[in-house]
């Protein structure tokens, strides 16, 4: 069967439907109700090791257990979650994690020995290719951080327990991601895992007396506290380097991507954006605070990904608010920590479509990558040109879709590879959700969006505006045409977009 | 043209290649390591052996490490390190 995208979805996949377009669609008849409890007499919920609290949580072979991503790949508190897991002997399970990291790769020995069973999660790296290999039976299931919740709420992927780092805790399960030994920042992820998991396991090195200050995960979620040595390295500090230009193609496309986003009406005063994490990030961010310095631009929130840059433009006073689900690094985790109007949120406050309203909706433009891109705009985000799944999808399709314009930037082909494609690997992003294209040799236009075009060369003819099959070819003239991967039938991963429908599959590529 | 010492020209940053030829007795022996190899590595074989058979040499033995070159850094690496190797001091 077919999906709107033309992606060939297998009739094998039973339980799946296929994507039909970017408004989301939720059957209200699927939602669950989150796990009731009872808490009175309160107990004692502090555990000493993680043996122990395994053992307390019943937790079975085959049973689902979630972790979140916080920690980012300084994370130490999967391997032990494994270890004592493999420890009591327990087979066959599910990981569902909010998303892995390099660091990750020391739990491919747990998929060799038949503790993990099956992921479904948002993964990258040498996991990532591990996977790709085929070395699971089932395909991973990659679901964005809306399609996360939307399988949480609807029972689609129950959690049976979710095992949270938190850089402090009470005794009580009060905890947050900014005090004690190793803080890591917002636990925008973790807050929605302990919304709907059956047990709630909080991870920490630090026990602080109750109440706990400054709570960001309340204890009525929190079934058990486990304290443990270390949950992971220490967070970086990122100097920021405005002014710098670290790489000229991405400056080029940072500079056409913020007279294009001008041009087209969506950057103006009071206006409000995200950076994605790809590599242009840096460039966009720079560009972008020449842009509002000159132009005396402020913003009126930035939000998702919050890095030390945006800390510098808060300070200065060139955004009010910075929404933030999850601290990028050290300035951002201290700014969280001493400054009122950087402010942590949940993922549900910040992406799911499914309430009265999220923070992405209220975005009006949003920079993301690409690693491939094709004619009708459809992203792969996950994959290399190899078929090797490297990058975390993270929100992508979630705050493409949502925000009022979303623009694509990359460079037009990276190591001979054109970044623009007649047919992408995998979609995760779908085309529906995307408005614009910038490279260096030039900028696409959606044709749904016949209005931006129209404006854009009337605002700022000089912008190099080209129909996305004309630059593809212009770029398959200079990198020549790869010959196309050739595939196995087993099927490695499938991605969901939001409302749980699929965006495509990926098969073992033929190496 | 014929192939009497090693050469070598280039880099293994992103983008470029680094080529090293030297001479051989059984004809040309060609090996590729690349990024791209799958998407471009028979393609990479095609563009050598074509440079040779138009410089007339026959016996070479050659290893490239690819890092996603385009055709003109390929060949103007593959020019340089030719010239070193034949002991050609002016141009081709």
């Amino acid at each position: 069967m077919k999906n709107i995208l033309g992606r060939e979805i297998p009739e094998s996949l039973h339980n799946f439907k296929p994507y039909r377009g970017r408004k989301v669609r939720p059957n209200l008849d699927q939602q669950v109700s989150p796990p009731l409890k009872t808490g009175w007499p309160a107990k004692n919920k502090v555990v000493k090791s993680l043996r122990e609290v395994i053992k307390l949580t019943g937790l079975k072979d085959g049973m689902t257990v979630a972790t979140h991503h916080h920690l980012q790949d300084r994370d130490q508190i999967l391997i032990q979650i494994l270890e004592a897991i493999k420890q009591e002997g327990i087979r066959n399970i599910t990981l569902a994690p909010t998303g892995l990291f390099p660091c990750h790769r020391i739990i491919i020995p747990y998929i060799q020995d038949g503790t993990i069973g099956h992921i479904e999660g948002d993964i990258s790296g040498e996991v990532g290719r591990f996977i790709c290999e085929g070395n699971l039976s089932k395909p991973v299931i990659i679901r964005s951080h809306t399609a996360r919740l939307f399988a949480r709420f609807t029972g689609k992927q129950p959690v049976d327990v979710a095992f949270l780092a938190v850089s402090a805790s009470d005794r009580c399960g009060n905890s947050n991601g900014i005090s004690g030994a190793n803080p890591f920042g917002s636990m925008g992820y973790a807050i929605t895992e302990a919304r709907y998991a059956k047990q709630v396991v909080v991870v920490t090195n630090t026990i602080l007396p109750y109440p706990l200050q400054q709570i960001s995960l309340s204890q009525e979620f929190v079934d058990w506290v486990v304290e443990v040595e270390q949950i992971g390295k220490p967070i970086r500090k990122m100097p920021v380097r405005i002014g710098m230009v670290s790489n000229p193609i991405g400056y080029l496309i940072a500079r056409y991507a913020i007279r294009f986003g001008q041009a087209a009406g969506f950057i103006k005063k009071g206006f409000s954006f995200q950076i994605g994490s790809g590599a242009l990030g840096a460039e966009i961010g720079r560009a972008l605070l020449n842009t509002m310095k000159e132009q005396e631009l402020n913003a009126s929130f930035i939000s998702g990904g919050i890095t030390g840059a945006h800390v510098e433009m808060l300070k200065e006073g060139w955004t009010n608010m910075l929404l933030d689900v999850e601290s990028m690094d050290a300035e951002a985790v201290e700014s969280l920590l001493i400054n009122n109007n950087h402010q942590e949120i949940s993922a549900t406050t910040y992406a799911n479509p499914f309430t009265q309203g999220c923070v992405v909706n209220e975005l009006d433009i949003v920079f993301l990558g690409a690693t491939e891109i094709d004619t009708d705009f459809n992203v792969n985000v996950s994959t290399e040109s190899n078929g090797l799944i490297k990058n975390t999808v993270g929100g992508h399709s979630d705050v493409a879709g949502s925000a009022k314009f979303s623009v694509i930037l990359a460079p037009a082909f990276r190591n001979r590879i054109s970044t623009i494609k007649n047919e992408v690997i995998a979609v995760n992003t779908p085309g529906d959700c995307v408005d614009a294209l910038v490279t260096e040799y030039g900028i696409c236009i959606n044709p749904k969006k016949e209005d931006i075009l129209e404006k854009v060369v009337e605002n700022d003819p000089k912008l190099p505006i080209i129909p996305i099959e004309e630059l593809m070819n212009k770029i398959q003239k200079l990198t020549g045409t790869p010959k196309p991967l050739e595939f196995d039938e087993k099927i490695v991963a499938v991605w969901e977009y939001a409302d749980g429908t699929v965006l495509d599959v990926l098969r073992k590529v033929k190496i | 043209m014929e192939i009497i010492n090693t050469g070598q020209a280039g880099t293994v940053e992103s983008s470029d290649c680094i080529i090293t030829v030297s001479p051989s007795e059984n004809g040309m022996e060609i090996n590729i390591e690349s990024t791209v190899k799958l998407q471009f590595g028979d393609h990479i074989r095609d563009l050598i052996i074509d440079f040779f058979n138009k410089k007339g040499i026959v016996n070479v033995s050659l290893f490239i490490n690819d890092r996603g070159a385009l055709d003109y850094v390929i060949l103007s690496r593959l020019e340089s390190a030719v010239l070193q190797a034949s002991g050609y001091k002016e141009g081709l």
